[in-house]
């Protein structure tokens, strides 16, 4: 047991040293994030009556856009510097290492992301009530989305165009979150318990965590062969 | 007897079996097919009585609600077969899951259309954006990522293996699809079955859905052996049973 633990606590650490000395992966989500926010009061009036309105949904969007941007940093580097080949061979479960990984880069690369976008809603004139909903739901559904982009990120790793293919694949995939996170925001408004609705995104999380690490190790498996 | 039921399995698997298997079956699925959506119209747009509310328009049913049943029977076809071809490689099993694909993504189209074709006299507007609607252009969407997946990978046993895991995760749709309009009171109205309080119909126009969505689960049949005949064919191009077909 203790071995596990050391496992996934030495590979983690790796992943945050790596993560914090390419800054550009970090940040490149959060700023893009930021970009789409801020073109949403150009494209449409920039009433703030209007945009009160669409805060919550349009920082969702931003934050699924973002996490996109995210997932494509996620295992590009692996396949030329070789860690793809060393988790198969390493002592221990890959999965560990995998999971590890996950765990890095939610911290790095989608807590910033989840803690902008309750941000960004309420300078679009959400009411800070209602944004504290948001950011629980956001918060609920990070791990779901995590592993939705890891895996994607991780099907189309070696594909020459997989920047362009990987959010063809995993936006679809996010819809429930995107139905029930941002139907939350509305509910509370309204004044309507919303306790349900976080329980369902917890359990759409819970399903992610557990066997996405798992689909995750396999699809990188896959791209061991050549 | 596990280990016999598995040795029919790889048999009936093996290329040139199923290649001869599909010859025999599909003439017949497809002739069924074709009597059943025959008398399953007529039924629907002639011996059926008008609506008393939506007067004729209503019979576009007998088109729509097969191709939206089928738009998610497909899919959970598809990632069962891919599921199978995961997890014991069996080969005819992958090739199903993709000649099955872009068959699905036809039936989900089939059932946008018509359903935005309904939609124009009843709500008086080609498309709204309503959650079952949304959900059945985002199962379109899954059928098209799955495909783009599967062709973007040139190795086949890998395209298959990452389409297949796609297909899987993508399963978690499905039920948000079909509970969408319990879920969400939009304006596309409720389901026509259910299984707790039976039809919403009246009897004479329900025989006329049943045996079009039957002449549609034939017909997706069919296409399947078709199709996966032609995948075998230009897989195994070159084995020398192709060759003695081709005499």
């Amino acid at each position: 047991m203790s071995g596990t633990i050391k496992l996934l606590a030495a590979n983690f650490e790796r992943e945050c040293r790596i993560a914090w000395r390419q800054k550009m992966d970090v940040l490149n989500p959060i700023i893009f994030m930021a970009i789409v926010v801020s073109l949403a009061p150009l494209a449409l009036e920039p009433s703030p009556s209007l945009l009160a309105k669409v805060a919550a949904g349009l920082s969702w969007i931003a934050l699924l856009l973002g996490a996109q941007l995210t997932g494509v940093a996620m295992f590009a580097d692996d396949w030329r510097s070789g860690w793809l080949k060393q988790i198969f061979l390493a002592p221990g479960s890959p999965v560990l290492i995998v999971m590890a990984r996950l765990l890095a880069w939610w911290l790095l690369g989608f807590l910033p992301l989840v803690l902008l976008a309750p941000v960004a809603a309420m300078m679009l004139g959400l009411p800070a009530t209602d944004a504290v909903a948001l950011a629980i739901a956001l918060l609920l559904s990070s791990p779901a989305l995590l592993v939705l982009t890891a895996l994607g990120s991780a099907l189309t790793l070696g594909i020459g165009r997989a920047a362009a293919l990987a959010p063809l694949l995993v936006l679809p995939l996010l819809v429930p979150l995107l139905i029930f996170g941002a139907g939350i925001v509305r509910l509370h408004a309204d004044g309507l318990p919303v306790d349900s609705q976080y329980w369902l995104l917890a359990a759409f999380s819970m399903l992610a965590i557990t066997l996405g690490p798992i689909a995750i190790t396999a699809s990188l498996k896959l791209h061991l062969s050549d | 007897m596990a280990s016999l039921f598995w040795t029919w399995i790889h048999k009936k698997g093996s290329p040139p079996v199923f290649y001869r298997m599909a010859d025999r079956w599909a003439p017949w699925l497809g002739v069924t097919a074709l009597i059943a959506i025959a008398v399953g119209l007529y039924g629907g747009l002639v011996l059926a009585p008008t609506d008393y509310q939506q007067g004729d328009s209503y019979r576009i049913i007998y088109i729509h609600v097969p191709a939206a049943w089928m738009s998610m029977f497909v899919y959970m076809f598809m990632a069962a077969m891919a599921a199978v071809g995961i997890v014991w490689r069996i080969k005819v099993a992958d090739t199903m899951a993709l000649v099955a694909a872009p068959i699905g993504a036809m039936f989900t189209a089939l059932a946008l259309a018509t359903g935005s074709i309904w939609g124009k006299p009843t709500w008086g507007t080609w498309w709204v954006w309503d959650a079952r609607l949304t959900s059945e252009l985002i199962l379109l969407f899954l059928y098209l990522g799955y495909l783009a997946l599967y062709n973007a990978i040139d190795e086949e046993r890998k395209a298959a293996r990452a389409a297949g895991l796609l297909a899987l995760v993508g399963v978690v749709n499905i039920p948000i699809i079909h509970y969408s309009v319990q879920w969400w009171h939009t304006l596309h109205q409720g389901p026509i079955m259910d299984l707790n309080k039976g039809f919403s119909l009246q009897g004479s126009m329900v025989w006329p859905l049943l045996t079009t969505m039957l002449g549609f689960q034939l017909v997706f049949f069919w296409a399947l052996l078709r199709r996966s005949q032609t995948a075998v064919l230009i897989k195994e191009s070159g084995a020398r049973w192709v060759n003695e077909i081709g005499q």
